[in-house]
């Protein structure tokens, strides 16, 4: 059922809020009938997005096309969508049955009508309350909520609430729904029981669901299409079984689920090199000798008691009991690899680990080092960062004559910046916000008060939101011209 | 010795208010219903409603006390509204102007309205009656209707739009709706005090036009306490009334009061 033609192509749509980037060059198509889910932490614009299609924001720049023709001076209450909203946003001031009709009573639908002379003419007419009465019964026995029309919206429960808030949208049958996190508010239970139930509406009205959450499991679980943002971008667009099989990279990786994330190199096609070992892998065209990043699913690492057919052996360090399988964690040398079985190996225990090639996810890396734009101070300074550093400048700089405002490039490996607890140690400050662990060590993202970010390689252990210094020793700092 | 309880905290209170309001009551309605002999009697309400001159400056109050209320309902809605909206107004302090006048004492303020009146050389009576009770209690109207609606969940606005209204509809069918509460509240804010009032109608008017408070006084003033007590008892009657029909639309919905 469904069809290839766009309904929402959006392009090249960017959102700014007080000079803070919400969305970031977009460009998005959602074909009719599907289910499409965007997916990302909070903060990453999935909402914002959202309320563009809708109509609630305006977007800085760009477009949202439906079926060809552009939305952007239409106001939210002429736009062929509805909304679910997160927290429902029932009227208390009416009862259900008023609340799902709200739509109904405004609409005016186009009657024709033969005149005595037998001319047609077109009228804008309300439907008549027993047209009203038969689409919010309707309505009411999709959601499941037969009998409740008279019901106070304060007297339901958090899920009726719910439910009732989806049969007010499609009611008027909209031609897209748009949904905001419209299971955040339930519990686990009732969340999965939703779940299913919304799949089934699709089924059901055949109309295209744009859903926002998340929680990658319902992404995985209800989509066509899932579109997993990250500060304003589109990081990866797929089916669920690509982004989870074939991420895009170490964020959607990560995001999508609990994984063993490594750095690694891809020695020639079908061979590459992690964890101090080389492994066959079905990954080929990265070139030789090209710094990868490799993702392991979990469910993937074949654990048994050690014997020489292991690929790796390392110790169980813990083992969790999380239902139908154990969670343990492998120290294998320096590294940490997260392995889910359904048989438990005992902390203490030594192991031996296989990986088929197949499980290897070999992915590009984003980047290798830290690079900035700079201008040098003086012989022993650079600026960049918003920060002054000490540096040793290398001969093809030391040679000018007027170094003062030279533009240079400012390369820093990721090991090489330090991180401090207090902002004053440091030459520049930041705060923490993205971490990943790569097996045996962490990558940070550190956004820096310029605005600018700086990738961080560090074995401490630090949060979220912390706001750190930032130094980096001379040595370490490398100009070259740009 | 008796213990000190949590109770005991309750006495002062319990004290003032029997001393102030229940007392006071319990002497008006005795003072009511009695003639200045002592017996009991219902001739007091009899003479009220015998003399036509006095029902009709009842009547008269209330209309001007509907009057007042109705012109603060249509100045103060629109103030409130454009107050709440951040659209037009993202401070505070357009709010504090408002209520400003409110620091300063009423008769003061209606001593001032008389000054400028005068200045201007309008003559007293109905028109500045109303104009200086309107001045005096819009406050009482604007602040409830402006706290409803800055309290008001904004993606219910949202939810209308979504579903096909068009700005019009949005007031009309969301919006107005949600803020009847904060309505309810202004009007008996307003609507008591003005029902009640005498200083405003005596400066206002130069004693020219008489409200039901007016009465009021110068029965207690001309020692009739018993005939001022029928006509006060008549008044609070009214009030509660009044209370009894705003409050049931109020108190329905949670955040319509005064702050």
């Amino acid at each position: 059922m469904q069809e290839l033609t766009p309904i929402i192509e959006i392009r090249q749509l960017s959102k700014h809020f007080n000079g803070k980037t919400a969305l970031d060059q977009i460009d998005l198509s959602i074909r009719k009938g599907e289910f499409v889910t965007i997916l990302g932490p909070s903060g990453c614009g999935k909402t914002t997005l959202l309320r563009i299609i809708a109509g609630f924001e305006v977007p800085s720049s760009g477009d949202v096309w439906m079926e060809g023709s552009t939305l952007t001076d239409t106001p939210p209450h002429l736009r062929p969508v509805n909304t679910v909203f997160q927290r429902y946003a029932l009227f208390p001031h009416l009862n259900v049955f008023e609340n799902i009709a709200f739509g109904l009573k405004i609409k005016k639908v186009a009657k024709i009508s033969l005149d005595k002379k037998g001319c047609e003419h077109t009228r804008l007419t309300g439907l008549s309350p027993r047209e009203i009465e038969k689409k919010v019964k309707s309505a009411l026995k999709m959601v499941g909520m037969t009998g409740y029309e008279f019901r106070d919206v304060d007297s339901l429960s958090g899920g009726q609430q719910q439910r009732v808030a989806i049969a007010r949208a499609i009611v008027n049958e909209p031609e897209v729904l748009l949904l905001d996190e419209p299971l955040g508010a339930l519990d686990l239970k009732m969340r999965k029981d939703m779940q299913l139930e919304l799949k089934e509406m699709h089924r059901k009205l055949g109309i295209t669901f744009v859903y926002v959450t998340h929680d990658q499991e319902e992404a995985l679980a209800l989509s066509d299409t899932v579109v997993v943002m990250r500060d304003g971008r589109i990081q990866q667009t797929g089916s669920p079984i690509d982004i989870y099989n074939e991420p895009a990279n170490a964020f959607v990786a990560d995001f999508m689920g609990e994984s063993n994330i490594l750095d690694g190199t891809m020695v020639r096609d079908h061979l590459v090199r992690f964890a101090d070992t080389e492994f066959e892998c079905v990954d080929a065209g990265f070139g030789e000798n090209t710094p990868v990043e490799v993702v392991i699913r979990p469910e993937d690492i074949y654990i048994f008691d050690n014997n020489e057919k292991g690929m790796l052996t390392g110790l169980v360090v813990s083992s969790l009991f999380k239902g139908i399988f154990n969670e343990m964690t492998v120290r294998v040398d320096s590294f940490e690899f997260v392995v889910q079985d359904t048989r438990n190996y005992e902390p203490g225990r030594e192991v031996g680990l296989i990986i088929r090639p197949a499980d290897i996810h070999v992915m590009e890396v984003e980047r290798t080092q830290n690079r900035f734009e700079g201008s040098l101070i003086d012989a022993e300074h650079v600026a960049f960062l918003d920060g002054v550093f000490e540096c040793t400048l290398p001969s093809e700089l030391s040679s000018l004559e007027d170094i003062k405002g030279t533009p240079v490039q400012v390369d820093i490996r990721f090991h090489r910046v330090i991180l401090h607890d207090n902002e004053e140690d440091g030459i520049i400050a930041g705060e923490i916000a993205f971490i990943l662990y790569k097996c045996d060590h962490f990558h940070l993202t550190v956004h820096t008060d310029s605005g600018e970010d700086i990738y961080v390689n560090t074995q401490d252990v630090w949060d979220v939101g912390d706001r750190v210094g930032i130094s980096v020793k001379p040595r370490y700092i490398k100009l070259s011209v740009p | 010795m008796k213990r000190i309880t949590r109770k005991s905290y309750a006495l002062p209170y319990a004290v003032f208010l029997a001393l102030f309001v229940v007392i006071p009551l319990f002497l008006i309605l005795l003072y009511a219903l009695t003639a200045p002999d002592g017996h009991w009697t219902l001739q007091n309400f009899a003479k009220f409603f015998s003399q036509t001159q006095a029902v009709n400056t009842f009547v008269y109050s209330l209309g001007i006390a509907m009057i007042t209320t109705m012109v603060c309902i249509l100045i103060g809605y629109p103030i409130a509204y454009i107050l709440s909206n951040p659209r037009y107004n993202r401070s505070q302090t357009l709010v504090m102007l408002f209520i400003l006048p409110m620091w300063i004492n009423f008769l003061l303020r209606t001593l001032a309205t008389v000054a400028l009146f005068d200045f201007l050389r309008i003559p007293l009576g109905e028109f500045s009656l109303v104009f200086g009770m309107v001045y005096n209690f819009l406050p009482f109207m604007i602040l409830p209707i402006y706290n409803i609606l800055q309290k008001m969940d904004k993606n219910l606005i949202e939810a209308a739009q979504d579903l096909g209204a068009n700005p019009r509809q949005v007031f009309l069918k969301t919006t107005l709706p949600l803020s009847l509460p904060g309505v309810a509240s202004g009007i008996m804010m307003v609507f008591m005090p003005t029902i009640s009032t005498f200083a405003i109608a005596e400066l206002l008017t130069v004693n020219n036009i008489k409200l039901f408070g007016t009465v009021i006084q110068e029965s207690i003033n001309n020692n009739l306490w018993n005939y001022g007590s029928a006509l006060s008892l008549i008044m609070l009657l009214l009030i509660g009334a009044t209370t009894m029909l705003t409050s049931r639309e109020g108190s329905s919905r949670e955040g319509g009061g005064l702050w």
